[in-house]
């Protein structure tokens, strides 16, 4: 009898992850001066799924008149602009001193890790159940003049005003 | 598969015909000896609308002509006939003097489906073996031996039947995928009932749900709407579930199994069970970590096990100074 094809495990959380931060950029309106030149969408902390994902997914497809860049950042310094940036669980700590970087600047830090709404992330990723769900600080998002459709509002887990 | 195509030497001793007058059978007889079996079946043919039709030797004569014209002219019909024609022989054989040589020949034409069945495996027909397989089994019930017992027959067959189908779902994408690995689960399951302590079906049947679950994810849709992930999720996550007590039965089995403990790696990570992940995890991880340091150090270049390190000293064997040593050679790689 052949043995399987196993499947070197395959990383089935990070495609999710990918699709709702796409997702988030088509359902996110960014004020005027960030709809020109390319739409970045920045993976802080070291290369992983999310980023290998972004990057041979979305990389290069349009929201609206942009096109998708996907990059990845290792420290602060590297980052210049980002219309999102996707911080890793293990760079979480980061999200504070990020958020005062960006601050009055239009860039969308999304998390992923418990209690990082309160640490000036507009998004957050939690899983509830088994689901892979993201939460939504509406006032971090105003902080940044990012206005979040109520479509994606429905569909978090949880909204702080 | 043990293959089984030994065709017995055929002994066909017939008796003086013409003794008897029977003149349709004695030709029938004399152009079979020639190997001409075409005309032999037309006077076998005759003869059995004759009154030579009482003779059993006739009908084994007859059920040989057929069997031979099923492998000249390529007609599966003509095993039909072929068996028909034995059956008939041992109805007239009323005293049972043939009786040995007809089973025989009986057993040795219906053992022809499990050789086509076979035959099918190997051209990738796995349908057609399938058909075949169960046509085996209905005429030797039929006509050889009703109590015949296929358990083994039955395990070894739909194992390699199942394997088939997990070699063909690997060359498949999207619903096909999904409706083929549905058919050769259903022949692993098959097995797991007749014998469910055997690792080989188990594995398979868990790898294929994982498989599936996997690949809903890994090849969703860039432009899927955003309320469709939770659902797609939702469904992958459906076939971890139904792979999980598959591979933790085929773990049971084999401990020692790495490809099972990476499968249920995988479908603990995919249900977000982070403590069972870590738990399997480990167990592949202490496995792994000396082959990937004696990797690293014959190829420092490797990204992937570099890759891999970095998520060992972060996760399962935290270790932020091997971590960082790691982390550095590997932002150095993909620079």
């Amino acid at each position: 009898m052949m043995d399987p094809e196993v499947t070197q495990m395959k990383d089935t959380r990070s495609p999710v992850k990918a699709m709702y931060l796409y997702n988030f950029a088509t359902l996110i309106d960014w004020p005027s001066d960030y709809r020109k030149g390319n739409f970045v969408i920045g993976v802080y902390g070291n290369k992983e799924g999310v980023y290998d994902n972004l990057k041979s997914k979305f990389e290069g497809k349009d929201i609206g008149s942009q096109e998708i860049v996907v990059k990845n950042f290792t420290s602060a310094s590297q980052i210049s602009k980002a219309h999102i940036l996707y911080v890793t669980p293990r760079s979480s700590a980061q999200v504070g001193s990020l958020n005062t970087q960006f601050k009055g600047k239009s860039t969308l830090i999304v998390s992923e890790k418990s209690g990082y709404l309160s640490k000036g992330a507009a998004i957050n990723f939690v899983v509830k159940g088994t689901s892979q769900k993201f939460e939504i600080n509406k006032g971090n998002a105003k902080k940044h003049k990012l206005v979040i459709a109520d479509r994606l509002l429905k569909l978090a887990s949880n909204v702080v005003e | 598969m043990r293959v089984i195509k030994n065709i017995l030497v055929l002994l066909v001793v017939f008796m003086a015909y013409s003794s008897y007058g029977q003149k349709y059978t004695t030709k029938a007889y004399s152009l079979y000896q020639e190997k001409n079996y075409t005309e032999a079946q037309i006077w076998a043919d005759s003869a059995i609308v004759s009154n030579e039709r009482f003779n059993s030797q006739l009908w084994q004569l007859r059920g040989l002509i057929y069997r031979k014209l099923e492998q000249t002219d390529n007609k599966r019909e003509y095993r039909e006939i072929a068996i028909e024609s034995f059956v008939q022989a041992r109805t007239l054989d009323e005293e049972g003097k043939h009786k040995d040589k007809i089973d025989g020949y009986l057993k040795n034409t219906i053992i022809r489906y499990y050789n086509g069945a076979v035959t099918s495996l190997e051209e990738k027909d796995l349908e057609g073996a399938e058909v075949s397989y169960k046509q085996y089994k209905e005429k030797q019930i039929k006509y050889v031996d009703s109590t015949a017992d296929f358990k083994e027959s039955d395990i070894q067959f739909y194992t390699a039947l199942g394997s088939e189908y997990l070699k063909l779902v690997s060359t498949l994408q999207g619903e096909e995928k999904t409706k083929q690995t549905a058919k050769g689960v259903h022949f692993f399951e098959k097995v797991l009932q007749l014998n469910s302590n055997l690792f080989g079906p188990n594995l398979n049947v868990g790898v294929m749900y994982y498989n599936n679950g996997a690949d809903l994810l890994m090849n969703m849709d860039p432009l899927t709407p955003l309320e469709e992930i939770p659902i797609i999720e939702e469904k992958a996550q459906g076939y971890f579930k139904k792979a999980l007590p598959f591979l933790l039965e085929a773990h049971r089995l084999d401990k020692a199994r790495t490809d099972v403990v990476e499968a249920l790696t995988g479908c603990y990570y995919g249900l977000q069970d982070d403590a069972n992940y870590d738990k399997y995890q480990k167990i592949l991880d202490e496995k792994n970590l000396p082959t990937l340091l004696e990797k690293h150090a014959a190829d420092p270049k490797n990204i992937e096990v570099v890759s891999e390190l970095v998520r060992i000293y972060s996760t399962t064997f935290e270790d932020d100074e091997k971590y960082k040593k790691y982390a550095e050679i590997l932002n150095k790689l993909e620079e």
